[in-house]
């Protein structure tokens, strides 16, 4: 060995050119020597990469550009060089040349580059082998592999470029090709390149090539970017925890390219210490992995080590329980197939020390990881999605969005109220000429409930503008989070969430993507469980009562209702998973959207297509309805106390007392099954501005009893239809029907009477 | 010895200590790109089984307001993975 090879890298490589210069654009004619690192920005870096221009190439100056470009001899081509680009690279004085026997003799180290897709691998083999690449099949393999050569220090070494995979688990194509080749293409190393900005992701590839023969150098790459990002990785630490060299580097740049040559020649002239730490298998395992290494012993499956074909049986590896059962006579393979059976959970500790082993290198080398994105989100949700303080926060958010709704919006509502109360009024003047009943149409029935109707448009514009901000921010499936919890407890699928979810929006929908959720008694549960969902349209008309029937209280009063509805969700859940269909849930773990700042055309869709959606339903089925609740209610002789609603309505007037409701705010109500926006048309053909008459008809009592009842009773026909057709049978269909009416009965009737006695 | 990461994710689950991924990530102590990695061993290893983005993007299709709009919600845009315990899991757990 020559003195220089027996020199580190400062004295061979980074000390510069003797004659005085260190960049190319300097070098005299006939400078010979090599390309030391390479500066610039990564595009003219990638460029002269692709010229061959690599650390460790030997350059020689054929003429100097003298204004012109350089010409120069690089990787056995002539290279035109403008000074600028020669300018960014470093050269330093070539080493010694080897004797040819020296090289010529020596066998070549076999280097494997392996990694995940996307780490700077191939970069990282381009910069070392440049031009000397090819294409070929390894020995017993059809497959070919890129390899490339590097002579250095009088070594030479072939570099072999592995197809990126995460793992040896020959799940792949990919994965075989490169475990095969690891393992039986026996490179004298094996360099791990991993990107540094997802440490984990690639450590797990290294704890399975830890388990094979071949050592394993780890290549930190970009750094640069993992430091950009804010991560703190501390490679001196790394190495220690893992026992094997780590080499921290930015292909991309070119930096710490050199250091790794220079760790693999000192590696492979033993002056590395390796002491790999590799994942260990919990004692129970190990006694099993040896019980099965015992009654493999002396199978020889290509070469494979012993304990490695164990373990990978252990956790169940297709390919090589195959091999190995076509090696191992059928009476010892059934003994092993037992065993193998018996502790099918194996894979769990063998893989999860995998994990485990991969999170003590972490905690031990990665310092205070930046807040990113992911992570901030990860941060919020620790609050948002706890059991006591996320509720908290979404009773306060709730809070707030019916303040802010009711604070704005009712102002000018009152406004429109008395605007389309005083329309009417006018109405009645300019049309007198006209019959009665034509007049009271157009004023009653028209004005009076599609226009009641359309006094709501601020409240909407602004409920919707505020539930639009929550759901863009990506908040609103948070509550819906916070409200499975309770109800994955009593005993809900977990595919039972995607269509409850749903149902915050329309129940409809959330009926129909019930399907998802395949066992019948979940489905079932879940079918029965979706009305009592307070949908967008109920909270909307709760949203429009609170503000008409108590004034400043209203947002407490919405918010009330809106935990009181979710709180009866769960006990109903609770009392049907008990006692009828005695499920047992699946615990499931779902994946909420990254917190994200709202965009506002997103948000101005959102409300325009809710208002759009609106008023068309208020053009057909809400002007329908409140016409003929008006002809009901006005004929045969133009007394509402003497109509033909009226007749109905008495029948239903022992019920109203019990719930504190006169029978015209009950058939309100039951107006809202066609449209829960009905109740609200109704109402006001009915008692002509609710803002003024409704509130000393109910009384305090009386109105609290009128909302419970209108967020509990059945549900609208689309939704039963839906119901209907979903369940395939009409006693499911009535059954939904009928508990939504008992619940909102009793829960009506007992608010009602409670509060009498407590405001008396 | 405690149980491995993998066999303590089975058991949180099962317990109904975690339901989304932050709070496994939470328990666990360990980055969300860890997190990610265990579940896809779960579910290749049979104990856990992905609802698929497909069956959110289908539920999504039956919804007014994604039907009307351009602008859909944010379950919508960005369907959120969601996981099972499969019976072996439950099994195992």
């Amino acid at each position: 060995m020559t003195q220089a090879a027996n020199d580190g890298p400062e004295n061979t490589l980074n000390e510069g050119g003797s004659a005085g210069f260190r960049s190319l654009a300097e070098a005299p004619v006939d400078f010979a020597g090599i390309v030391r690192d390479l500066s610039g920005d990564a595009k003219r870096r990638q460029r002269l990469v692709s010229l061959g221009f690599t650390p460790g190439a030997l350059i020689q100056v054929l003429r100097t550009g003298d204004g012109g470009p350089m010409l120069v001899s690089i990787r056995g081509s002539r290279v035109a060089l403008g000074l600028d680009e020669a300018g960014l690279v470093e050269v330093g004085e070539a080493p010694p040349e080897p004797s040819s026997e020296e090289v010529i003799n020596q066998k070549p180290v076999i280097i494997a580059l392996a990694g995940q897709p996307n780490v700077g691998k191939s970069t990282l083999f381009n910069m070392l082998t440049g031009l000397r690449q090819h294409v070929g099949n390894w020995t017993g393999k059809t497959v070919e592999l890129k390899s490339g050569e590097l002579v250095f220090r009088q070594t030479a070494f072939t570099l072999v470029d592995l197809p990126g995979t995460y793992s040896l688990t020959a799940a792949s194509e990919e994965e075989r090709i490169g475990r095969d080749f690891i393992l039986q293409g026996k490179p004298d190393l094996v360099v791990a390149v991993v990107n540094a900005t997802n440490l984990e992701r690639g450590l797990y590839l290294v704890a399975e090539l830890l388990s094979l023969p071949p050592p394993v150098i780890l290549a930190l790459n970009m750094m640069d970017v993992a430091e950009e990002e804010g991560y703190s990785i501390e490679p001196k630490v790394l190495e220690s925890a893992m026992g094997i060299p780590v080499v921290p580097m930015a292909a991309a740049k070119g930096q710490g390219v050199a250091d790794l040559i220079e760790t693999i020649v000192q590696f492979r002239e033993n002056k590395l210490p390796y002491h790999p730490q590799k994942p260990s298998i919990l004692p129970a395992h190990q006694k099993v992995l040896d019980e099965v290494m015992a009654l493999l012993d002396g199978l020889s499956l290509e070469g494979l080590p012993l304990r490695w074909v164990g373990i990978k049986l252990l956790e169940g590896d297709e390919e090589i329980t195959r091999k190995a059962k076509a090696l191992v006579r059928p009476e010892v393979w059934r003994k092993v197939e037992r065993i193998l059976y018996a502790h099918e959970d194996a894979i769990l500790d063998i893989a999860g020390a995998r994990y485990t082993w991969i999170a003590r290198m972490l905690r031990a080398a990665v310092f205070d990881p930046p807040i990113s994105h992911g992570r901030l989100t990860s941060r919020l949700d620790q609050v948002l999605t706890h059991p006591f303080w996320g509720t908290l926060v979404m009773l306060l958010l709730l809070g707030g969005v019916f303040w802010l709704t009711y604070s704005v919006g009712s102002p000018l509502q009152n406004w429109l109220a008395g605007l389309v109360s005083d329309l009417a009024g006018a109405l009645r003047t300019w049309l007198a000429f006209a019959p009665k009943w034509t007049v009271e149409l157009v004023a009653g029935g028209v004005l009076g409930g599609l226009g009641m109707v359309l006094t709501f448009l601020p409240l909407l514009a602004l409920f919707y503008t505020v539930l639009g901000i929550l759901e863009d921010t990506g908040y609103l499936s948070r509550i819906a989070f916070l409200a499975d919890r309770w109800m994955h407890r009593l005993g809900l699928h977990g595919k039972s969430f995607l269509p409850l979810l749903l149902g915050f929006g329309c129940n409809v929908p959330a009926i129909l993507g019930s399907r998802i959720v395949e066992s019948p008694k979940a489905r079932l549960l879940t079918l029965l469980l979706i009305p009592l969902i307070p949908c967008a349209a109920r909270t909307a008309v709760v949203t429009f009562l609170a503000p008409v029937l108590f004034g400043p209280l209203a947002a407490p009063v919405s918010l009330g209702l809106l935990a009181g509805n979710l709180l009866l969700l769960g006990l109903a859940g609770f009392v049907l998973h008990r006692f009828v269909f005695h499920n047992e849930g699946v615990p499931f773990i779902m994946e909420l959207p990254l917190y994200h700042v709202p965009n506002v055309r997103t948000i101005a869709l959102f409300v325009w297509n809710n208002l759009v959606g609106f008023l068309q339903k208020a053009g057909k089925v809400i002007l329908l309805a409140s016409m003929v609740v008006w002809a009901l209610s006005y004929f045969p002789n133009g007394n509402i106390n003497t109509s033909y609603l009226a007749r109905v309505g008495m029948l239903l007037e022992p019920f109203g007392k019990l719930l504190g409701l006169p029978w015209p705010a009950l058939v309100a109500l039951l107006t809202g099954a066609v449209a829960k926006e009905n109740t609200i048309a109704t109402l006001g053909v009915l008692y002509g501005n609710i803002g003024q008459t409704l509130p000393p008809i109910l009384g305090t009592a009386g109105s609290l009893s009128m909302l419970v009842f209108q967020m509990l009773f059945i549900p609208c026909i689309a939704t039963l239809a839906a119901m209907r057709q979903e369940t395939r049978s009409w006693k499911w269909t009535l059954a939904s029907a009928a508990m939504m009416l008992v619940l909102s009965t009793v829960v009506s009737a007992a608010v009602y009477q409670l509060a009498r006695v407590l405001l008396r | 010895m405690n149980p491995s990461l993998l066999s303590e994710i089975l058991g949180l689950m099962k317990d109904g200590r975690v339901y989304s991924k932050e709070s496994l990530v939470s328990a666990l102590g360990t980055s969300a790109s860890m997190a990610d990695m265990m579940i896809e061993h779960l579910i290749r290893a049979g104990y856990l089984e992905e609802i698929g983005a497909d069956a959110a993007r289908d539920l999504c299709s039956l919804c007014d307001q994604s039907r009307r709009s351009r602008a859909q919600c944010t379950l919508c845009q960005k369907p959120g993975r969601a996981f099972l315990l499969t019976p072996k899991g439950m099994k195992q757990a």
